[in-house]
């Protein structure tokens, strides 16, 4: 299972036009605009890169799949619930 | 997620972004100008926009008014009433700010359903917010800014604007959109054009002097025909309803719409006894 970007956000991350740290997205056209920081963002933008989030925050963190798999699972589905994310059957 | 509160950079982003997936959903054709639109070299050292500046093709400006009012845009002034030359309209969103919908821009004197053609034809498409977003070729951004600069005082944009390698296809364009009066009020130019019925309202706003009566007076010469002569006589004499209720963060009572027009009808008066003293 990998997940994506749905069609409907659109996003800014801060530090590429100038501005505050963190991923800024909204679920258009009606949602309320949400901000991802630090450790969020990381597995937002990995997710949407296709990459293993769980994988890549383990690799970044030193910490074992078995502390932050569940946490991390539990926040992208979270992701998924809101529309921020969608899941691609693989 | 955080609930935070978004900076201003963010806000006009995301919004660019909203207002395409709306059109788009409407089937709008829309150009987005200024702010993140814009080349970066045009963007460099340039205040951060407060709003986002969207061109929406002039047959479906009512419809788009309509589809962002229907996604919780309050309307705040109409196309009527947001500005002396009725082009463009305020809207506000809660969370994402402030949007100036234009159908189409002072200084281009080109029918607006034909300069947005001429735009369209040639524009590319950029990413605002990771969202494909339609916007101005090179030359007609540079344009756009110059025009907006013959109105006040945007040395900047003109600097980084009029640069010698675009000079020509700028020019050119303005001939196209027939707005080369207000590009030669941008140039420091526009006493190439004396004898021109534009000549006054430019020569107005040049003069960085902003009394009224002087930009009306520039306004009715300009006209293109009686009728619309009349209806911008008219038009000045009266009290923006729209304006007023942004001034005051309220709807106008009965009671501040006198006021006002009392205001009015005494700054007038005091124009014109300005403007009979420089004649005496």
């Amino acid at each position: 299972m990998t997940y994506g970007k749905p069609n409907q956000v659109a996003y800014v991350v801060g530090r590429d036009i100038g501005a505050a740290d963190g991923v800024f997205l909204v679920k258009m056209p009606d949602g309320v605009p949400q901000a991802l920081l630090g450790t969020a963002a990381i597995i937002w933008l990995a997710a949407i890169d296709g990459v293993d989030p769980i994988a890549d925050l383990v690799a970044a963190t030193g910490e074992s799949a078995e502390v932050v798999g569940p946490v991390v699972a539990e926040f992208l589905d979270s992701l998924v619930k809101t529309g921020l994310l969608e899941v691609h059957d693989d | 997620m955080v609930d935070v509160e978004l900076g201003l950079t963010v806000r006009v982003h995301l919004m660019h972004a909203l207002l395409q997936f709306i059109a788009d959903e409407a089937g709008i054709d829309l150009l987005h100008i200024k702010g993140p639109a814009l080349e970066s070299a045009l963007r460099a050292s340039r205040p951060t926009s407060t709003d986002a500046d969207v061109l929406v093709r002039p047959r479906d400006a009512e419809l788009f008014l309509a589809q962002l009012r229907r996604h919780g845009f309050d309307q705040r002034t109409t196309f009527e009433s947001g500005s002396a030359f009725e082009h463009a309209a305020s809207l506000w969103h809660d969370t994402l700010g402030w949007v100036d919908a234009h159908r189409r821009f002072p200084g281009i004197g080109l029918p607006a359903s034909q300069a947005f053609d001429v735009l369209w034809r040639d524009r590319s498409t950029i990413q605002i917010a990771h969202v494909h977003c339609s916007v101005p070729p090179p030359a007609a951004q540079r344009l756009i800014l110059m025009l907006h600069a013959a109105r006040g005082d945007n040395a900047g944009d003109r600097q980084r604007a009029w640069t010698p390698e675009f000079q020509p296809a700028i020019e050119n364009l303005a001939v196209r959109l027939d707005a080369e009066v207000a590009l030669a009020a941008a140039t420091g130019h526009l006493d190439e054009f004396r004898d021109h019925p534009e000549y006054r309202l430019w020569a107005h706003f040049a003069s960085g002097d902003h009394r009224r009566l002087d930009e009306w007076r520039g306004r009715i010469q300009a006209a293109r025909n009686p009728a619309e002569a009349a209806r911008l006589l008219l038009r000045a004499l009266l009290v923006n309803h729209d304006h007023l209720a942004m001034r005051l963060g309220r709807q106008p009572t009965t009671k501040d719409l006198a006021l006002a027009y009392v205001g009015r009808a005494r700054t007038a008066a005091r124009e014109v006894r300005h403007a009979l003293k420089g004649r005496q």
